[in-house]
């Protein structure tokens, strides 16, 4: 990977944890909807880096919105989870579709493609992070309409970003 | 041991996940003792200050409702001091009890200002309430910092007020630390600038007195604010001074205004036309 590259990839985290911090924070649509933008961004780093490595970013970056959001270990916990299984997700499409991934942008998958990699994760993600948060099955509709909502708003969210950025 | 090891190597990512997912899961159920919610809160000075700039933002955007709020609050504020006042006057002699219709006579209506002429000889301003809010021609207007106008001529929805700003203007005014009550009228040149005359040259003025709404008023409570006293001359020939007050309403920037209800307006109206036949 060139220095060009890893540059490219650290300003997209940064900026979009910005976005996420900044922005989107504020942006909660009745109160069931939010977009964790930030996930998308930890998603499509490329996959030739070091798992363990991989593990260790998605991890920092959960934890540093953690501490914006007064919620310590909860998107760390939820972020490192969606890591993990993103490698079992790109061999599932590996075997399907036959082709390497170099790169995991839009444009390089296809928006059906995009989609069905990375919407499982995204769907996961908001699962784990919202039944982590709310701790007991009491509120579960609450809870299932919440994880349902942010997952459609963070993988919309994703893909608006996606088009905007450059292969 | 060297197959312990290659276990290790060999599932590494899967025992950093696992270790990790346990870190978070310690981090958030012990959150309330361990030494990370001292540090990775929002109290953390970075988290803090990044957190303020975007609400710096957030409130630069929310500046108009504030506004708004402030001129409500304003508003019962308002309400409230002039009745306490009038049921209470601070210059009554002992024994004074005014009749309780009389002390609540005012009622105060909030307005936004839709338009402000300065430039004209006759200035006049529009606010956004009209008939349908119990706005009638002859109420008198205020806002946050001083005297505005009066009302002139009302559609159903709006109405176009006079403002001090307007060659017929005249509005009774005292100067309570000397004690003289003159009339304001606009000189007509600047919006910053209004006249006060017919107060004696035997009494002491001093730049910077202020200059109230005298109890004389028809249509404004005593007590409003108008300017404070920015020059005076008096002409060898007149037994009166020609003060000029600084406005202490700044038309340029008028946001909000309150429009005042006299309750007891036409009675005494009635009760003049009676008199005089």
């Amino acid at each position: 990977m060139s220095l060009r590259n890893i540059l490219f990839y650290v300003f997209g985290l940064l900026f979009c944890m910005a976005i996420q911090v900044l922005l989107l924070r504020n942006l909660i649509f009745f109160n069931y909807a939010f977009c964790f933008l930030y996930v998308g961004a930890i998603l499509v780093l490329p996959p030739e880096l070091d798992k363990s490595l991989y593990l260790l970013i998605a991890f920092c970056c959960g934890l540093l919105l953690d501490v914006f959001t007064n919620t310590l270990g909860l998107h760390a916990a939820a972020t490192v989870l969606v890591a993990y299984l993103r490698s079992f997700l790109l061999e599932r499409h590996m075997k399907q579709t036959g082709d390497e991934l170099v790169t995991l942008t839009l444009r390089r998958l296809g928006l059906v493609q995009f989609i069905s990699v990375f919407f499982p994760l995204v769907f996961i993600h908001s699962a784990a992070l919202f039944l982590i948060e709310a701790n007991s099955f009491n509120l579960i509709l609450h809870t299932l309409i919440r994880i349902a909502a942010s997952s459609v708003y963070t993988m919309l969210g994703v893909l608006l970003w996606q088009s905007f950025a450059k292969d | 041991m060297s197959q312990l090891f290659e276990f290790i190597s060999k599932h590494r990512s899967f025992i950093l996940f696992v270790l990790l997912e346990v870190l978070c899961f310690r981090m958030l159920v012990g959150s309330s003792s361990s030494w990370g919610v001292r540090y990775f809160n929002t109290s953390n000075w970075y988290a803090g200050s990044i957190l303020g700039l975007a609400n710096s933002f957030k409130e630069y955007i929310g500046l108009r409702e504030v506004n708004r709020q402030l001129a409500e609050e304003n508003l019962r504020l308002n309400a409230r001091l002039t009745r306490l006042l009038e049921a209470d006057p601070p210059k009554a002699p002992a024994g004074y009890l005014p009749d309780s219709a009389f002390a609540s006579r005012y009622q105060y209506t909030l307005a936004k200002v839709i338009d402000v002429q300065t430039q004209m000889t006759n200035n006049y301003l529009t606010i956004d309430k009209g008939t349908l809010d119990g706005i009638v021609p002859g109420m008198g207007v205020i806002s946050a910092t001083g005297i505005v106008g009066k009302v002139q001529y009302c559609s159903d929805r709006m109405s176009v007020v006079t403002s001090i700003l307007h060659s017929r203007f005249m509005v009774s005014t005292e100067l309570p630390k000397s004690g003289e009550i003159g009339t304001v009228v606009w000189a007509g040149k600047n919006a910053d600038e209004v006249r006060l005359l017919d107060i004696s040259r035997f009494k002491k003025v001093e730049k910077g007195d202020t200059a109230f709404t005298s109890g004389y008023n028809p249509v404004f409570p005593p007590g409003i604010m108008i300017g404070t006293v920015q020059g005076i001359s008096s002409p060898e020939s007149e037994t009166t001074y020609d003060i000029s007050l600084r406005l202490s309403t700044d038309f340029h920037t008028l946001g909000y205004v309150y429009v005042i209800e006299n309750h007891l307006l036409p009675d005494l109206e009635n009760l003049i036309k009676n008199s005089d036949r």
